[in-house]
């Protein structure tokens, strides 16, 4: 009997302190990316496409990005027009490399939710809010092109200059 | 959708009733429950089943499930969605056969919102031994999951389910019943919210993402004991593991008292004290392989009681609960307590 009653708490006992799943609780880098082509091709689209008040120049956003003239970091609001800071753009550039995620592809959320349904995108609210369809009606779109690029790796040279602002 | 359910109902109940006036014994149960929280959520449950007992002892039931949710929680508002409301209906039919001194039962349901399809298929076998002392039962189900977001036609992913359970019940002497039992879960796929982010100090905001497997382990005991002729109580326990790190006490005590003839009372008291997810944190310092704002992942107990009176008036029984829950959670900085109100009334016809 004592055999059985300890054969039994060797099964619960096993079963309940089964293993934890390994590297379930690890820190890991998104994607690599590349600063000096976001400053210069990708900061560009966020400024004409996203970042206005009602969109993610907005603190409610999970996704909230800075612009000239738009959503500011610890900017008063009559400088609203100085340039970004570098605090503005690294933080942009985390917040991008989050919702591109983990893999260098041309399937993320940063690539998906601005592009319109009809050719593949995800919901977005930003397309509904407005009634002009989403931000990129299709692939072609000059911006969309840029982010793809820049989350599949892309490079620029630091003294690269930044495009002008991609789209209204 | 009332007017779903509301067939539902109809077609059970005649159903059911048709083929017990023929042959046997029957009931119908029709059901409300209402759950409000002060984190703005409020949940109406309509419920209806019926069941029916046919030749060689086979039973048959059905039944229909409305939840109307309503919510603008701390999970939708900080991802800059206001309220929102949905239905969800789930439907189902038993069917339970006795074959040489076992019983086979079978099972299955279809439950839909506007972001979740789900369909479940079970089958379980139960058994008494020692002059009907001792039952034993296992069971196993299945379930297949469509995990959609709300108005997303291009988002599409799948989580399965695998469950199964093994117990045992004893009658221990004539006034005293126990039983014990494990469960076991094996999940797979997409297990994530769609609508939940998870934002890091450093800067980084990311789709919330959890582990795509889970495999869930139970322990539970319980022990019914009548103490006077009119006073009963349930005393019962559960303690829970899974391989996401979580591990989970339930304790339960319950009261049953028959007031008088027609009258019965009972209290319930529950506590609940879960561990968090390892990968969980309240807050995140950089990107982890594995991100949640779920506070269900999170470490926090709760503690509720209930009240419930019902009447026996002939074939019919009539019932009303009232309860609370009080939610503290330890590190879900949004959401640090909440409070619940539940209350419920249903009606219960046998033939």
């Amino acid at each position: 009997m004592m055999l059985k009653k300890n054969t039994v708490l060797l099964v619960l006992v096993g079963a309940l302190s089964g293993c934890v799943q390994e590297g379930i609780d690890q820190p890991e880098e998104f994607v690599s990316l590349d600063e000096n082509f976001f400053r210069c091709n990708v900061q560009p689209v966020i400024a004409a496409r996203c970042s206005f008040m009602a969109c993610h120049g907005n603190d409610e956003r999970p996704l909230k990005l800075y612009a000239e003239q738009r959503y500011r970091l610890g900017i008063s609001w009559d400088d609203y027009e100085t340039p970004l800071t570098e605090d503005e753009l690294a933080a942009n550039f985390r917040m991008v490399g989050g919702f591109i995620g983990r893999d260098a592809s041309d399937r993320n959320l940063f690539l998906d939710k601005p592009l319109d349904t009809q050719v593949g995108g995800l919901f977005h609210r930003g397309k509904d809010l407005y009634g002009q369809g989403d931000v990129f009606l299709d692939r072609q779109d000059v911006g969309y092109q840029a982010i793809r690029a820049f989350s599949g790796g892309a490079v620029a040279q630091p003294d690269c200059a930044a495009t002008e602002e991609v789209g209204q | 959708m009332w007017l779903q359910l509301g067939v539902v109902l109809i077609v059970s109940l005649s159903a059911a009733s048709a083929v017990a006036q023929e042959s046997g014994d029957g009931h119908a149960d029709s059901r409300v429950l209402v759950y409000d929280d002060d984190d703005a959520t409020t949940v109406v449950t309509s419920i209806a089943s019926a069941e029916a007992t046919l030749p060689k002892e086979v039973t048959v039931g059905a039944y229909a499930v409305l939840d109307a949710v309503s919510s603008a929680s701390v999970d939708v508002v900080s991802a800059a969605t206001g309220r929102w409301t949905e239905n969800r209906v789930e439907v189902g039919a038993t069917l339970a056969v006795p074959i040489a001194g076992t019983t086979l039962s079978m099972g299955a349901n279809r439950s839909q919102e506007n972001d979740w399809l789900s369909h479940t298929v079970s089958t379980g076998v139960s058994r008494e031994f020692f002059e009907r002392n001792t039952i034993v039962t296992a069971g196993y189900a299945f379930t297949r999951n469509k995990v959609g977001r709300a108005m997303d036609p291009n988002f599409e992913e799948s989580l399965r389910a695998h469950s199964a359970e093994i117990s045992v019940g004893q009658l221990l002497d004539r006034q005293t019943r126990a039983g014990v039992a494990y469960t076991f879960q094996a999940l797979s796929g997409f297990q994530s919210s769609p609508y939940r982010y998870v934002a890091a100090t450093d800067g980084a905001s990311t789709p919330e993402i959890h582990p795509e497997t889970r495999k869930r382990h139970a322990f539970s005991a319980f022990a019914l004991r009548s103490l006077t002729p009119w006073l009963s109580s349930r005393l019962a326990y559960r303690l829970y593991r899974d391989d996401w790190g979580i591990w989970s006490h339930t304790g339960s005590v319950r009261l049953a008292m028959e007031a008088s003839k027609h009258i019965r009372l009972a209290l319930d008291a529950r506590m609940y004290n879960q561990s968090r997810a390892e990968f969980y944190r309240g807050s995140y310092s950089t990107s982890f392989t594995y991100m949640s704002r779920d506070r269900e992942l999170a470490s926090f107990w709760d503690a509720g009681g209930s009240g419930e009176i019902t009447a026996e008036l002939g074939p019919v029984t009539l019932d009303a609960r009232l309860g609370a829950i009080r939610y503290r959670f330890r590190n879900f900085p949004s959401l640090p307590k909440r409070v619940a109100i539940l209350a419920g009334a249903g009606a219960k016809v046998e033939w």
